[in-house]
């Protein structure tokens, strides 16, 4: 059994990948472990027959934008999103808020209602930084890695570009520190980083606050975000490739530093003409399916070294008779038309020691969370007048002193906790409003997908060291790895994390060009 | 590949406005955004040409030589730079109203940065086109209009 290329792993960068090849005209297998396809966009009835819920991904942010959506033709496939009325709301320990608009000048409006002057400097990063970030943005992630010599020698020709420069080796709390003035709007463009997993105080990071600041969007996938992956895998279908659940890949063989094909786990071997294409996390890929003894030792340090330290989320799906009403809807009632609403307690500071806590391994006792309603903008995701419901709370994966498994012992009573932080904000969500409700802790994350180490749920930390060209390895950031014939795909690679099929595509065209197919996307 | 195609009027014989486009120092006097210009020789030319992205400067110096002419009325350069490929074909034809001027900019990105000068030139193409085309207009308002 032979194919031009197999692709390991389901998950939407490695079906997108299939089938850009597939439509390339290459013979392509994908090769899934579990019996659905997707990975992270994974949408289960958890609590009550009728009610999906996201297990893993909610929000699709770039995805409708991307090439990917349009080149594969996703819409064709099925996958459909819908946008919520606004886009945030960041409410505050005194039950004001502030809602994160599209429009440019009714956000500014907004965060005239902390600070005028904020709002004058909102206004005016839009215009001097705006259309950089339009015309940068999308273009930086659906293409490989800019060397960041590259990058600098553009930038240090001008006095703004060596502004951006020195942003960008600040941290997000410099930046915010710099550019406002009150204490709510830092809070709130603070939150636009965490959600995302991005640390508060890391240096190398202030470029991408201003990118939070500047760009946001909120698709919700109709259906759930199991839908994309379908889609996906009617792509690659619907281009000739062929997408196999429950087959487990035991290793991928190589031999004389060139990888042949891959071994299931039933003992099956299938060989790939061309290469084999890993969409799962490094440590697995290469110490794991590959084995040491055919890496270099260089590359196998930096394997090891990969990290996934950063902070998890603990998870509550509930099934609910009725939809939250913040008290902060006294204060603008468009919060609750949200796609989600945060309570990140009332300074920056908080942020940062939650951080901290969770670093230690303690569960912060603050309220750090992320509520989204996603029935009130797609109702097919629980039966009519119901609402499922997602919670997060920033959480650690090993809790002290029991490390991973500690949460056996305080998950219920975090979970209340949790709910009882909720109702302080939302005080209709008694307990006669829950129907049911699943906790998902961080273990749990990293069981349904453990390409999500440590329940990092951006598969390996955002951090400097792992961003960009150096992600996942400076030198490696190509998509190639040091075996010939084996690529990387997943969201290890750059642009990272999260749902937006980025690290698929891109590998998709550094493999055409590897093996002279037709880029028909180009 | 991004392309653009631009078609306008100048008040000035083709004979005029072919002295005008081969003589580099005047040309680049109405191309929007450039800011050093190097003549080489009567074929080639070096320049400097900054787009401004919101307050972002972005600079491409580009080599620009002329590789195929019949003057006064056909004109094929290419203008290479790090970061991009441009292949410019300028047609001359007698009007009415003097001559009429007809372009085609195909731009390609090339290397890393290609997607980014890409995404740039389909925003920005039209409107530099018509600002090219302004300015050539006013540089030619100020002489007699042709004789037919």
């Amino acid at each position: 059994m032979s194919y031009d290329f197999i692709v390991v792993g389901s998950g939407h960068n490695g079906l997108a990948c299939a089938a850009y090849l597939a439509r390339a005209g290459a013979s392509v297998l994908v090769l899934e472990r579990n019996d659905r396809v997707g990975g992270s966009c994974h949408t289960a009835e958890a609590t009550l027959p009728g009610f999906k819920h996201n297990i893993c991904s909610m929000v699709h942010t770039h995805i409708p934008l991307s090439p990917v959506y349009r080149e594969l033709e996703l819409e064709r496939h099925g996958v459909r999103y819908v946008y919520p009325d606004q886009l945030r709301g960041t409410i505050f320990p005194d039950q004001r808020c502030l809602v994160m608009y599209r429009d440019s000048a009714q956000m500014a409006a907004e965060i005239a209602r902390f600070s005028k002057r904020d709002a004058a400097t909102f206004r005016q990063l839009v215009a001097d930084y705006g259309e950089f970030i339009d015309a940068t943005y999308l273009p930086l992630m659906y293409s490989p890695p800019v060397a960041p010599s590259l990058q600098s020698a553009q930038l240090e020709q001008s006095e703004e570009g060596r502004q951006l420069l020195q942003w960008q080796a600040s941290t997000p709390v410099q930046l915010l520190d710099e550019l406002f003035e009150a204490e709510p709007v830092k809070v709130h463009f603070l939150a636009r980083m965490t959600v995302l997993g991005f640390p508060p105080d890391a240096f190398g990071q202030g470029w991408i606050q201003l990118f939070r600041i500047l760009k946001a969007e909120a698709p919700i996938c109709v259906g759930g975000s199991q839908q994309l992956a379908e889609g996906l895998r009617r792509a690659v279908e619907g281009a000739g490739g062929t997408v196999r659940t429950s087959a487990e890949v035991k290793r991928i063989r190589v031999r004389e530093s060139r990888a042949l094909g891959v071994e299931l786990r039933d003992g099956t071997r299938i060989d790939a003409a061309k290469a084999v294409i890993t969409n799962v996390e490094p440590k697995k890929s290469f110490l794991g399916m590959v084995g040491e003894e055919h890496l270099p030792a260089s590359f196998a340090t930096r394997v090891r070294n990969y990290h996934s330290r950063g902070r998890s989320l603990f998870c509550l799906h509930l099934a609910v008779s009725e939809p939250p009403q913040y008290r902060a809807g006294a204060d603008n009632p468009h919060v609750n038309r949200a796609f989600s609403q945060e309570m990140f307690c009332g300074t920056v500071a908080d942020q940062v020691q939650a951080y901290q806590e969770i670093a230690a391994g303690k569960p912060p006792r603050r309220e750090m969370l992320q509520i989204t309603v996603p029935t009130l903008f797609d109702p097919s995701q629980a039966p009519g007048g119901k609402h499922s419901v997602l919670i997060w709370q920033y959480a650690p994966y090993s809790v002290a002193p029991d490390g991973p498994a500690g949460w056996k012992k305080v998950r219920a009573d975090y979970a209340e906790h949790c709910l009882a932080l909720w109702r302080s904000y939302a005080p209709n969500m008694t307990q006669d409003k829950i129907l049911a409700m699943a906790i998902q802790d961080p273990t749990d994350t990293e069981r349904h997908n453990d390409n999500m180490v440590n329940g990092v749920d951006v598969v390996g930390d955002m951090t400097p060291d792992q961003m960009g060209y150096f992600r996942p390895f400076a030198g490696w950031s190509s998509y190639r790895s040091p075996v010939e014939g084996l690529y990387m795909c997943g969201g290890y690679c750059h642009p990272g994390g999260g749902v937006h099929a980025g690290a698929g595509h891109n590998a998709a065209g550094v493999i055409a060009e590897d093996y002279q197919l037709t880029k028909w996307w180009d | 590949m991004p392309s653009r195609e631009a078609r306008f009027s100048v008040a000035a014989p083709a004979e005029e406005l072919w002295r005008f486009l081969r003589d580099f120092e005047a040309l680049c006097g109405c191309i929007p955004g450039v800011e050093r210009v190097h003549v080489l020789d009567a074929r080639t030319v070096e320049l400097r040409v900054k787009e401004k992205v919101g307050v972002v400067p972005l600079v491409v110096d580009l080599r620009a030589e002329i590789v195929d002419e019949t003057p006064p009325r056909r004109l094929h350069a290419i203008a290479k730079g790090q970061h991009v490929t441009m292949v410019i074909d300028v047609a001359l034809e007698p009007s009415a109203a003097g001559t009429e001027l007809s372009s085609v900019f195909e731009v390609t990105g090339t290397g890393p940065l290609k997607p980014i000068v890409d995404r740039l030139f389909e925003k920005r193409a039209s409107e530099r086109t018509a600002q090219f085309a302004e300015s050539l207009a006013q540089r030619f308002s100020r002489r007699a209009p042709p004789s037919s």
